[in-house]
């Protein structure tokens, strides 16, 4: 047995767990969407207050429980079928990066299924209220914040993940002071939401300390903040405690 | 394959309590060691610092000469099945199959099965769902189905009924004689499962009481019943770890390298010499104020 041989093992079963935790959220997310944004039109007799609105927020902030998910429940299994936290995290930073360019690409056809559902009911596609997408630009623009948030956000998620098992398996901590511990895990997705000017509150934020990095210069910010994030999160990896009776307490 | 342990001088504190205090000792590969102590001696978390769950305060651990928290290689030695479920509780037994079966480089999926037969196990339930019973059954076909060269059960039978025990006894005899591998049962049911033991390693508040073969560890006790008078002077001068007086009858038990005349002289006097139990030895080595 050597280490090679057994990083593509913990690869498949990261990768087959994270595919499943997303999974169902891809295909129910759009559907209930249109289902209740067609009831509220229908309600509101053509009003344009709506969830589509929303399109390119929550499918960015589900990465956070999905990396919250890897660590409470991927890594102890992992650790526990004779994997070591080195191969968790040798195989969630690419996976993560890789979930973060299909969230991007998902949200893409998230506002095609917006417009289609919009075209069949004869309303105005309501996602550009919140985003500008005249030109093919603006969609290679969209796509990148998309990415790059979701990139932090799975950051995020995954330094809570170890925050909270490590917080609660030290047993020194109640839940209540894990879970405020577990409040600075949310500067890389705050942070990459207001160098990205990201709707509603990173523009927001941004507006009001007067940050504008351009398109380029917030796509590299963000770039940056999140590869920094999961190296500090692979870092914290290494010695996270798994399991909960290993404490005489 | 059969994976050898070395400890050495291992400490795990938490806070001010010290949950292992400064132990050393080596485990040979290919044989079944027993891992005794009352509650609270440290086994628990002795076995989540071999299973890389936690790093210990200070020390070393070395599968094969290797620590096994950071190398793959070594890790993957290393299979342990905890008393509690709280790993994969919230998983279909199914899944608790699978993922064992996608990680373990050597799981034996028709082992696996007839195993889930035989504890007739429901593979649509959640783990955490079944009885105290059916869990440690989830746990003892991942341990034995697993492979794994360095196997540790730490109260593997809880909740399991007599038969259930019973068989597994049986299965883990019969997979360690077709499959030698290291073996070690962190257990409570010492009378019960004492017989599988090749070497047994006691641990008391932390450290460790004894290590010694198993045989070598019940030749080393013997009771002695009788006149008290009579009792006493024969085992003068002997190392006496527990003592019962019915009237003027006394029960003895002793313990050491000492006792090689105690038959003659048991002889001489009239007494006889009965060997003494594993679990009796273990409760008299153990309790507060036993000489170590």
């Amino acid at each position: 047995m050597t280490k090679s041989s057994h990083q593509p093992a913990v690869n498949r079963f990261v990768a087959i767990g994270l595919f499943r935790f997303v999974i169902w959220y891809a295909a129910v997310y759009p559907v209930v969407v249109a289902g209740i944004t067609i009831g509220l039109r229908f309600v509101n007799e053509g009003g344009d207050e709506n969830l589509w609105r929303n399109l390119t927020i929550a499918p960015v902030y589900y990465l956070v429980a999905c990396g919250v998910v890897a660590v409470a429940t991927l890594l102890p299994m992992i650790v526990a079928h004779g994997g070591t936290r080195r191969a968790f995290s040798r195989a969630a930073a690419p996976m993560f990066a890789g979930l973060s360019v299909i969230t991007g690409l998902y949200v893409l056809a998230l506002i095609g299924f917006d417009a289609l559902v919009s075209s069949i009911f004869g309303w105005e596609p309501t996602v550009s209220g919140v985003v500008e997408l005249a030109s093919v630009g603006d969609r290679v623009e969209l796509f990148l914040d998309t990415m790059l948030a979701g990139l932090c956000a799975l950051a995020t998620g995954w330094l809570a993940g170890i925050v909270w098992q490590s917080a609660v398996f030290r047993r020194r901590l109640g839940w209540i002071p894990a879970t405020l511990l577990m409040v600075p895990c949310a500067i890389p997705i705050v942070a990459a939401e207001i160098v990205l000017h990201r709707p509603p509150f990173g523009a927001d934020f941004a507006d009001a300390l007067d940050l504008d990095l351009g398109v380029a210069g917030g796509a590299i910010a963000a770039l940056a903040i999140g590869a920094a994030s999961l190296a500090l999160a692979a870092y914290l990896t290494r010695d996270v405690i798994v399991g909960g009776r290993a404490s005489p307490a | 394959m059969s994976a050898a342990l070395e400890v050495r001088d291992l400490r795990m504190r938490f806070g001010a309590q010290a949950a292992i205090d400064g132990i050393s000792f080596r485990l040979e590969p290919g044989r079944i060691h027993g891992l005794l102590g009352r509650n609270g001696a440290g086994k628990t978390t002795l076995l989540s610092l071999v299973a890389s769950l936690r790093r210990p305060t200070s020390g070393s651990i070395r599968i094969d000469g290797v620590d096994p928290f950071g190398i793959a290689a070594a890790a993957a030695k290393v299979c342990l099945v905890p008393s509690g479920p709280e790993l994969s509780g919230g998983l279909r037994v199914r899944a608790a199959l699978k993922a064992a079966a996608a990680l373990r480089p050597n799981w034996d999926a028709a082992l696996a099965e007839r195993l889930v037969g035989r504890f007739a196990l429901p593979m649509k339930k959640t783990i955490a769902s079944l009885s105290r019973g059916q869990r440690s059954a989830v746990g003892i076909v991942i341990g034995l189905a697993s492979r794994a060269e360095l196997t540790m059960f730490d109260e593997a039978y809880l909740g399991l009924d007599a038969p259930s025990r019973y068989a597994f006894y049986e299965e883990l005899l019969q997979d360690y004689m077709a499959h030698p591998r290291t073996i070690v049962l962190s257990t409570h049911l010492i009378e019960e499962v004492g017989d599988l033991f090749e070497d047994v390693l006691i641990l008391k508040d932390g450290r460790v009481l004894l290590q010694e073969n198993a045989e070598q560890l019940r030749s080393r006790g013997a009771a002695l019943v009788g006149p008290a008078d009579k009792v006493d002077a024969v085992v003068a001068g002997l190392n006496v770890v527990g003592s019962r007086s019915l009237g003027p009858t006394k029960s003895v038990t002793v313990y050491g390298n000492a006792i090689d005349g105690l038959h003659r002289r048991a002889g001489e006097a009239g007494l006889q010499v009965a060997p003494v139990p594993l679990q009796d030895l273990f409760v008299h080595l153990t309790e507060p104020g036993a000489a170590s």
